[in-house]
């Protein structure tokens, strides 16, 4: 299967090709029959609807001019901490990841903004460029997030709880980069202090966070309190775009065809993946692999940490060059029901997956992100560049795991306060 | 195809917005009126299950269905058209064994003429009859695109197989992207 | 030669029943049976097949024997639901009498319909209510939200005035403790398990259904069983179902127990719900919902597929009421 997908094939075929081929030599065509069941049980299923949502949620806001407004105002009010603009650019890309399918989009709109910007004021390339490759990682942790989406219906845990889960994490990351600026690079940008700006003025911006800061409470805030579940809340969020969108007078017809598109495009290479993802898995729990794996690694008699120090090297290695949600896919219906025997709580787990999955979009040598700043910059420079400044995030957030690991009521102190 | 992976976007995001209208009613009049219309959460299901097909054609057409490029960045034009022409017949094979699947799985549903347990009791076979059709739209294309890269292999034109048939890259996702940030 | 079974089980979270009797009895199936077999048992939602299909499974033959869960099920055959009806069973007692009475048209419909050999039925355990608001009877429920399994039931409560909210078990817990519904109905021991007495004060134990489960085998293979074989297996799915039948009723007054407080509870955490007498003005209600609303909207559903589906069910099952 990996020797497909490093062949290029699409990775949807590579995975369900070798898992038809295995499934019919040992089953036949009843296996085969069960197929088309299988599938629509795996599409009709409500919370899968939230994925298109918030994919749809994420591009009218990008491409409704909301991420622009939105890197000036943070600029202002951000660009005189000790490393300026590069906490802008976390700050801004993060906020934007949040909700966006895409992160090329993301990283596009956000780089085009902001780059001119620290060119002019000499910032330091690779300080620069890793700001904006690793801010943009936090948007699959900081809810919404289509990766926790994803996870929660393979690994059959509430979407509502694992979102929830990712806010106090989202927010701890997006503090350890900005103090990580703060020490590293506290010079940059120094000697090109921006002009001063009137209070009255800086106030004034203040109403372009508005549009964002509304959606994300109205979002968050309905699942948080029982509300709405995570697709009805993808919908009101939705909503509230549209009238943020409407309100600018940038709501026209050639818009939302052009959201509608990458919406759609962004859903089907997901959709698909997670489609044959479950068919595989119906094989392999048939085959007995799974009960396998499980049983092997119990036998290996691994304690709860070694078991997961083993698991972030393995990711590690495996996000060096696979794509982060399909690795995310492939592995799930493997690891969770391995951890589960040493005793980790899958919504735990949901969230420690997503960070490694953040890795995988900035480590070499396939790394989404670092791809995307390399093909926003206009300057020529190398892609070494990229890799020297994202470097320190990697550590940072590998640290961070280890945390994780350690003190896991990071992650579930505000899902449990919220049941209880 | 451009204009079928419009059209195809066109229903697919008009499908969501009007989920989402839906959905926003039951939920402001449930919290504010303690009326349940019941059933959103059953139309969110069958919205996605006739979606997410339509979804995969426009990925198709797109070229967008994901491929690990490492190893295919470092293949001469050649052998770069032998795999795109190999991906074009996998996601075409792998559309009509869908199709198939889905067309067995509707079959049964009409022969024991099966009843979703859910509040409005819908006879199953008028959603799963909207599935069949949105797999019959991600068939189509993928049939259509795998017929024409295996011809376009056959007749050795390694130039059309690769413009028309490599995988989006980040450069070219990109390039579009800031076009679109320019017309903003 | 050795028989080799694959079988489908309950959920692997679905509790007590599918963990301490089901799972241990196939994985130690040629002990039990006296067969000489080997079993692969797997929980459906570990295969990762929807558990709606379970007569499909059985059909195609993707697993020999496949333990049915009734209400998902009727999806494709409306007919397993009359083993089960809202207000039809009050008791394990009743449920027994009326499950044996209307086994064998199951039986043969299965048969015929599905290539499928009905083996035998068991109840998961009585759906009760539990609510937020201190409720002392059905009456009070009206103008209430409340979580339901399946549409019967919607149905049901819809009789009263109250609104039946469908949600998945996982989620129930959450709305109840911040009103999103009010009450909910599942059995006790998965409310324990479910920490729902966190969210609400009172139980009301009416029984509304049993929520009847069973197994099923394909046709196919059991024909290919010799008469011996055949009995051997019968036997020992007689005798676990017997044993379920009994364990069910004890789980549920365990689970009683232990939502409310006594401390007599073995097998879930202890709570202190106010267990509301059930008044005989309800118990009636509740009967009575069978032949005004249940039975009639079930007989068209199930009619409409098997035109002898309601005559069956009187001449056997509606007998035993009389
Ligand atoms: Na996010
Ligand atoms: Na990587």
């Amino acid at each position: 299967m990996l020797a497909l997908m490093f062949l290029s094939m699409p990775v949807a075929v590579s995975i369900i090709g070798v898992g038809a081929i295995g499934g019919y030599m040992a089953y036949g065509m009843p296996l085969v029959n069960m197929m088309g069941s299988v599938v629509w049980g795996t599409l009709n299923n409500s919370v899968m609807t939230a994925i298109p949502l918030f994919m749809l949620l994420g591009e009218i806001l990008l491409r409704g001019g909301i991420a622009d407004k939105m890197y000036d105002a943070l600029a202002v009010w951000l660009g005189r901490l000790p490393g300026g603009l590069l906490h802008t650019n976390i700050g801004t890309s993060a906020l934007f990841s949040a909700t966006s399918g895409s992160s090329v989009a993301t990283a596009a709109t956000v780089g085009t903004i902001a780059l001119p910007a620290l060119t002019e004021r000499n910032y330091p390339v690779a300080a620069s460029l890793g700001s904006l490759a690793a801010g943009g990682t936090l948007g699959i942790l900081i809810p919404p997030s289509v990766n926790l989406l994803v996870y929660g219906s393979l690994a059959n845990v509430s979407v509502g709880q694992l979102f929830v889960a990712g806010v106090i994490p989202g927010l701890m990351l997006t503090l350890l980069f900005s103090l990580y600026i703060f020490f590293a690079h506290r010079s940059a940008g120094k000697d090109t202090a921006a002009a001063d700006i009137p209070l009255r003025e800086k106030l004034a911006l203040l109403k372009y966070l508005i549009a964002p800061v509304t959606i994300f409470t109205v979002v968050m805030g309905s699942i948080y309190g029982g509300l709405a579940t995570p697709t009805e809340s993808a919908a009101l969020g939705l909503m509230v775009a549209l009238f943020f969108v409407w309100r600018s007078g940038r709501l026209n017809t050639t818009l939302l065809e052009h959201c509608f598109r990458h919406a759609a495009k962004t859903t089907g290479m997901v959709v698909l993946i997670i489609v044959c993802a479950l068919l595989l898995n119906v094989t392999l729990s048939m085959l007995g692999t799974t009960q396998l794996v499980t049983r092997w690694v119990t036998s290996l008699g691994l304690d709860y940490f070694s078991l997961l120090l083993l698991l972030v090297i393995f990711y590690l290695l495996l996000g060096m060059f696979m794509d982060a949600m399909s690795m995310l896919v492939l592995t799930v219906p493997i690891t969770v029901p391995m951890v589960m025997v040493v005793g980790v709580d899958p919504v735990w787990f949901g969230i420690f997956i997503v960070v490694m999955c953040e890795i995988a979009l900035i480590t070499p040598p396939v790394g989404m992100n670092l791809f995307v700043v390399q093909g926003i910059r206009k300057d020529g420079g190398s892609f070494g560049d990229v890799i020297r400044g994202t470097l320190p995030y990697v550590f940072l957030m590998l640290g961070f795991t280890l945390l994780l690991i350690v003190w896991p009521q990071m992650v579930l102190w505000l899902p449990n306060l919220m049941s209880n | 195809m451009q204009l079928y992976a419009r059209v195809a976007s066109l229903i697919f995001g008009i499908t969501m917005l009007l989920l989402s209208v839906a959905v926003t009613v039951e939920t402001l009049i449930r919290k504010l009126f303690s009326i349940s219309l019941g059933g959103v959460d059953e139309l969110a299901g069958y919205a996605i299950a006739i979606g997410a097909p339509v979804a995969f054609a426009v990925t198709l057409i797109d070229q967008s269905h994901i491929r690990i490029n490492m190893f295919y960045a470092k293949v001469p034009p050649k052998g770069q058209a032998v795999l795109n022409a190999l991906a074009a017949l996998s996601l075409g094979v792998l559309a009509v064994f869908l199709l198939i699947f889905t067309y067995d799985t509707v079959t049964l549903t009409q022969t024991y003429r099966s009843i979703a347990q859910t509040p409005w009791a819908t006879p199953l076979i008028y959603p799963q009859a909207a599935w069949l059709f949105a797999m019959a739209v991600f068939a189509v294309p993928a049939v259509w695109l795998m017929g024409r890269a295996i011809l376009l292999l056959i007749l050795g034109n390694w130039k059309a197989l690769n413009s028309e048939f490599s995988p989006e890259s980040v450069e070219d996702e990109l390039e579009s992207e800031l076009e679109d940030f320019g017309n903003r | 030669d050795t028989l080799s079974l694959k079988v489908l089980g309950q959920p692997a979270g679905s509790g007590l029943i599918q963990q301490q009797k089901e799972q241990p009895f196939f994985e130690n199936f040629a002990k039990h049976s006296g067969l000489d077999a080997t079993v692969q048992y797997l929980p459906v939602d570990v295969a990762g097949i929807p558990d709606t299909d379970a007569l499909r499974v059985l059909q195609g033959g993707l697993f020999d024997i496949v333990s049915i869960r009734g209400s998902q099920a009727s999806r494709d055959e409306p007919i397993l639901l009359g083993f089960d009806l809202v207000g039809l069973n009050a008791s394990f007692e009743e449920g027994k009498r009326h499950t044996d009475a209307f086994f064998d048209t199951v039986d043969q419909r299965l048969q015929s319909n599905f290539n499928t050999k009905l083996l035998g039925v068991w109840p998961a355990g009585p759906q009760v209510i539990f609510c937020k608001p201190e409720v002392t009877g059905l009456k009070d429920l009206a103008g209430l939200k409340i979580r339901v399994g399946d549409q019967s039931v919607a149905n049901f409560v819809a009789g009263f005035g109250a609104t039946g909210v469908p949600m998945p078990f996982g989620e129930v817990q959450q709305a109840l403790a911040r009103g999103v519904v009010e009450c909910a109905i599942t059995g006790p021991a998965s409310a324990n398990s479910g920490g729902w007495p966190e969210a609400t004060t009172t139980v009301l134990p009416l029984a509304l259904q049993l929520a009847i489960n069973g197994y099923g085998i394909n046709l196919k293979t059991w024909n290919s069983l010799s008469d011996e074989d055949k009995a051997k297996l019968q036997g020992a799915i007689d005798t676990l179902v017997a044993d379920i039948w009994s364990y069910s009723e004890e789980l549920y007054e365990d689970a009683l127990r232990c939502n409310t407080g006594d401390a007599a509870c073995q097998h879930g955490t202890l709570y202190k719900l106010k267990l509301q007498p059930v008044a005989d003005a309800d118990l009636a209600i509740v009967k009575e919902a069978l032949t005004a609303k249940s039975l009639p909207v079930w007989a068209e559903q199930c009619n409409a597929v098997n035109p002898s589906c309601e005559s069956d069910w009187n001449a056997t099952v509606g007998a035993q009421l009389k």
